[in-house]
C-alpha cells in the first residue's frame, strides 16, 4: 500500500507516510489520542514512497500490557479509501450533517482486526519492534496519560502523593534510578528519606520536614547516599504541585547531585564523608535552573487536560482494511 | 466614537493602583531590579537575561525541517522519543529558559495570584472547549472607557505602556543572532532597542508571558512584516505544540496600546486547531508559495489560516500585508500562532463594536468574558463559579458567534486582504 520495504519503515515514527496536503487538524487528533492513551479513528491524507497520495482511514489503539494499565505499544491500522468511496462517504457525511444526525458507525473490519493484534501482543508480548515507545519501565501508579508527558522530564525527580500517610513515592524518573541505582520497585511507594544517612545534616532534613509539612516550597543541599553507600551532595528542590482541579495532587522533588569539582568547590571525600559531615558546597545556579525548568515542565503536565475522545472524532469509521502496523 | 467600559486586565504590576501595588511589591526583593523601569535610562547598566536565537528568517527549511520535519509533520514532543538515554539537555532551550525564569519568578511571588490553583476542565461535547475559572483576574481598578472604533491609534507615552513596568517582570531578552546556535546568558547589557520577554502578572495559564518588540521604541499596538515574524520565530524556538502565541488588537480587546504578543502553555488541543479548513472558494483559491492560505470551517468564528510555504519570513511576510490591510480599513482582529509556528489563525472580528452598540445579548456579556485570541480560540476564562459550572458547549458557541463578521462581510474583508 505505501510502497516501502519493512527496513524502510521499522524502527521509525509513522508519520513518514505524511505529507504538505496532510490535514493538520487530523494529525493533532492523533497527537491527542496518542497523548490521552485512548482510540481514534481518522480519515487523512497520506503519501506513498513515490509520493502519490492516498486517503488513508487510520485507526490507532494502545495496547496494555495484560496486567497493567501501561501502554506497551501502539497498534496502527491503515485502510485505503478509494477515491469514487470517498465522495460517496464525504456525501453522505454532508448529508448526516445536514440532518443534525450522526453518522452510523459502519461495521468495518477495522476495529476487529485492532482487536484481534491487541490480543496477540498484549497475551504473547511480541518482540519489541525497536520503537522507543516500546516497553517502558514500571516506574510510576500516576494515571497513565500522564506519563508520556513525565517521561519527557529529563531531570532526577520523584513524585509523591501527600493525601497518603508520609508521602510515598507515586512517580520515579529513570534519571532518577540512574543517579541512586535504586529500581522502581525499591523506590515505589516509599518516602524519599531513605537517601538519607548517618552524615547528612538533620538542620536541612527539618527544613524539608517544615516544607512538607506546610505545604511550601523549599530547596536546599543535603548529603544523600547511593544505593551501595556512596554519599553525593544532592542538591533538592521540593514542591507542591497542582492539577487541573487546583488542587495539590502531587509533591515533586528535583534532585541534582553536585558532581565533585574543583571548580563547582563541592568536595565529597568517599572516606571522610562517611566519618564526619562535609561542609555544604555552594549553591550552583545552572542546577538551580535546570531544576526549576523541571519543576514548569511537571507542573505543566499535571494540569493538562484530556479530552477524552470527542464525539466528532468517531464520525469518521471507514470500511476496507488494507494493512496493519505495528509502533 | 465607540467606546466599552471595562476595567483592564493588568499585565503589570506598576498598572496596579498604589496600595494593592505596595502590597505586592513588598514581597521578596530581586536585587532592586523591581526599581528599574524598562525606558532607556533604566536599561542603560540594568544587565537582564538574555536569550537568543538562530535568526532563521530564511533558513528555515533548510535547517530546522530536515531535521524534524515540517509542518507535514508537526513536531510533537508526545511522538518524538525520548528514552532518558539523551544528554540532560532539553528539547529546547527556549522551553527550558522560558519555563526556569517563569519558575523562578512564581517562586519571588510575582503574580498576582496562583494560576495553578485555578479549576479548569474541558466542556463536554464535539469542541473540547476549555474552561477555567479565575477568580484572582479581577482587580479593584476603576473601570476605563476604551475606544473601540480605532485600530491604529498614536502611542501615548501619558498611558501606562511596557517602558514603565519594572525590570523584575522581564523574564528574558529575545535577541537574533545571526551566526550561531541559540544560546542563553545569565546577564547581558541591553543593546539599543531590545525585545523582552515579560511575565504577565494575570496569568490565565502556566508559562504566561508577553513578548514586546523593541521596547524603548515604543511602537503601538500594530502588526507588519517584521514584528510578525519575531513572533513566528519565537513560537519556532519553542519546541513544544502545547506553547501558542496570541494578538489582539485594539478594538480586540487589547487594552495596552504598547506593541505585544501573549503566550502560554496549555496541555490540551485549543478546539480552533482540530478544525477542518478548506480552500478559501475556488475563485479566490490561491496556493503561494510563501504560505498557504486556506479558511477555517465547522467553527463559530470566521477566520483565515496560514500554513507555512518556503519559510518563516514569507509566511510573516503575507501575514503582515493582511494584518496591515485590516488595520488601515479599520478591522479589529486577533492573530494565534499555533505548531511551533507553522500555522496561524486570523479573527477580523466586530464583538467589542457590537458590545458598545448594545447588539450582544446581556446574558453573554454577563459572563464578563471578553473574547480575545485565546477565547476565540476556545479557551474560556470565566470569573464566576456558577458561568463556570454551566457553562455548554452550546453557550459558548453562541458567544463566539457573536464575535464572528457575517458571511458577507467576511468574504469582503477576505477581497481586501487579498485582491
Ligand atoms: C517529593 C519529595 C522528594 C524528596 N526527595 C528527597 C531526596 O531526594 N533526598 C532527601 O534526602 N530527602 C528528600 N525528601 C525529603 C524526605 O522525604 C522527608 O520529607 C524529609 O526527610 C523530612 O522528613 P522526616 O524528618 O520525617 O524524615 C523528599 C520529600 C518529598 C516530599
Amino acid at each position: 500500500m505505501s510502497g516501502y520495504s519493512p527496513e524502510e519503515v521499522l524502527g521509525k515514527n509513522c508519520r513518514f507516510l505524511q505529507g504538505p496536503a496532510t490535514e493538520k487538524n487530523k494529525i493533532m487528533e492523533i497527537r491527542d489520542a496518542i497523548r490521552e492513551e485512548r482510540e481514534v479513528t481518522v480519515r487523512l491524507l497520506n503519501y506513498r514512497k513515490d509520493r502519490s497520495t492516498f486517503h488513508n482511514c487510520f485507526h490507532l489503539a494502545p495496547v496494555r500490557a495484560s496486567n497493567s494499565a501501561h501502554v506497551t505499544h501502539y497498534v496502527g491500522v491503515q485502510m485505503e479509501v478509494k477515491s469514487d468511496e470517498l465522495e460517496q462517504i464525504e456525501s453522505e457525511e454532508q448529508l448526516a450533517r445536514q440532518q443534525c444526525s450522526t453518522v452510523v458507525e459502519a461495521p468495518g473490519p477495522s476495529k476487529a482486526e485492532v482487536l484481534a493484534v491487541s490480543a496477540a501482543l498484549s497475551s504473547q508480548r511480541m518482540p519489541s519492534t525497536g520503537a522507543p515507545d516500546s516497553n517502558p519501565p514500571v516506574t510510576s501508579s500516576v494515571e497513565s496519560n500522564l506519563l508520556r508527558a513525565l517521561n519527557r522530564v529529563a531531570q532526577s525527580f520523584v513524585l509523591s502523593d501527600p493525601v497518603a500517610p508520609d508521602n510515598p513515592i507515586v512517580h520515579v524518573s529513570q534519571a532518577f534510578l540512574d543517579m541512586t541505582g535504586y529500581s522502581a520497585d525499591e523506590v515505589l511507594g516509599r518516602n524519599c528519606r531513605f537517601l538519607q544517612g548517618p552524615n547528612t545534616d538533620p538542620a536541612a532534613r527539618a527544613q524539608l520536614a517544615e516544607a512538607v509539612r506546610e505545604k511550601k516550597a523549599c530547596s536546599t543541599r543535603l548529603l544523600n547516599y547511593k544505593k551501595d553507600g556512596t554519599p553525593f551532595w544532592n542538591c533538592i528542590l521540593i514542591c507542591p504541585v497542582r492539577n487541573a482541579h487546583g488542587e495539590v495532587a502531587f509533591f515533586a522533588g528535583v534532585q541534582q547531585e553536585m558532581k565533585d569539582t574543583a571548580a563547582n568547590g563541592v568536595k565529597v571525600d568517599q572516606d571522610a564523608a562517611a566519618l564526619v559531615p562535609p561542609s555544604m558546597p555552594p549553591a550552583n545556579k545552572l542546577a538551580d535552573s535546570h531544576q526549576k525548568a523541571a519543576v514548569g515542565q511537571i507542573r505543566v503536565a499535571v494540569r493538562g487536560l484530556a479530552t477524552g475522545g470527542l464525539t466528532k472524532t468517531s464520525s469518521n469509521e471507514l470500511p476496507a482494511a488494507h494493512g496493519a502496523a505495528v509502533a | 466614537m465607540l467606546t466599552i467600559t471595562r476595567v483592564p486586565t493588568v499585565l503589570s504590576l506598576n498598572q496596579l493602583d498604589s496600595p494593592e501595588k505596595d502590597a505586592k511589591k513588598a514581597d521578596k526583593g530581586n536585587f532592586g531590579l523591581k526599581d528599574i523601569v524598562l525606558n532607556e535610562e533604566g536599561l542603560a547598566d540594568a544587565r537582564l537575561p538574555l536569550y537568543y536565537f538562530l535568526c532563521r528568517k530564511t533558513s528555515f527549511l533548510s535547517k530546522k525541517v530536515r531535521s524534524f520535519g515540517d509542518l507535514q509533520t508537526v513536531p510533537d514532543i508526545d511522538q518524538d522519543s525520548s528514552s532518558g538515554d539523551e544528554s540532560d539537555q532539553p528539547r529546547s532551550l527556549f522551553d527550558h529558559t522560558l519555563l526556569a525564569e517563569w519558575e523562578n519568578k512564581f517562586e519571588e511571588g510575582l503574580f498576582r495570584y496562583d494560576v495553578t490553583a485555578c479549576q479548569t476542565k474541558v466542556i463536554p461535547g464535539d469542541y473540547g472547549f476549555v474552561a477555567q475559572l479565575n477568580e484572582g483576574r479581577a482587580t479593584k481598578k476603576r473601570a476605563t472607557e476604551f475606544r473601540v472604533d480605532k485600530v491604529l491609534q498614536d502611542f501615548d507615552d501619558s498611558k501606562f505602556n511596557f517602558t514603565k513596568a519594572g525590570a523584575n517582570e522581564v523574564l528574558f531578552q529575545f535577541a537574533p543572532n545571526p551566526n550561531e546556535e541559540s544560546g542563553f546568558e545569565e546577564a547581558a547589557p541591553v543593546r539599543g532597542a531590545a525585545s523582552m520577554v515579560l511575565i504577565n502578572v494575570s496569568p490565565i495559564e502556566y508559562g504566561h508571558c508577553l513578548l514586546v518588540p523593541r521596547i524603548t521604541d515604543r511602537l503601538p499596538q500594530r502588526v507588519d512584516h517584521s514584528t510578525a515574524l519575531l513572533a513566528l520565530q519565537m513560537a519556532a524556538e519553542s519546541n513544544n505544540p502545547y506553547f501558542r502565541i496570541g494578538y489582539n488588537s485594539l478594538g480586540a480587546y487589547a487594552t495596552i496600546n504598547h506593541l505585544h504578543f501573549q503566550g502560554y502553555y496549555l496541555m490540551a488541543p485549543f478546539p480552533v486547531e482540530r478544525a477542518p479548513t478548506a480552500p478559501l472558494t475556488k475563485l479566490m483559491k490561491r496556493r503561494r508559495a510563501d504560505c498557504i492560505i486556506s479558511r477555517l470551517q465547522q467553527y463559530p468564528v470566521r477566520g483565515l489560516v496560514f500554513e507555512i510555504g518556503k519559510n518563516l519570513d514569507a509566511m510573516a511576510g503575507q501575514i503582515g500585508m493582511a494584518c496591515e490591510v485590516l488595520q488601515t480599513n479599520n478591522i479589529p482582529f486577533n492573530l494565534f500562532i499555533v505548531d511551533c509556528g507553522k500555522r496561524v489563525f486570523l479573527f477580523p472580528q466586530c464583538y467589542a463594536e457590537k458590545q458598545a452598540q448594545g447588539l450582544v445579548p446581556e446574558e453573554l456579556l454577563d459572563t464578563g468574558v471578553n473574547p480575545a485570541a485565546f477565547e476565540i480560540c476556545g479557551h474560556m476564562v470565566l470569573k464566576r463559579s456558577d458561568d463556570y459550572v454551566n457553562l455548554t458547549e452550546e453557550f459558548t458557541w453562541r458567544l463566539l458567534a457573536e464575535v464572528s463578521l457575517t458571511e458577507e462581510r467576511f468574504q469582503e474583508v477576505v477581497k481586501l486582504c487579498f485582491p
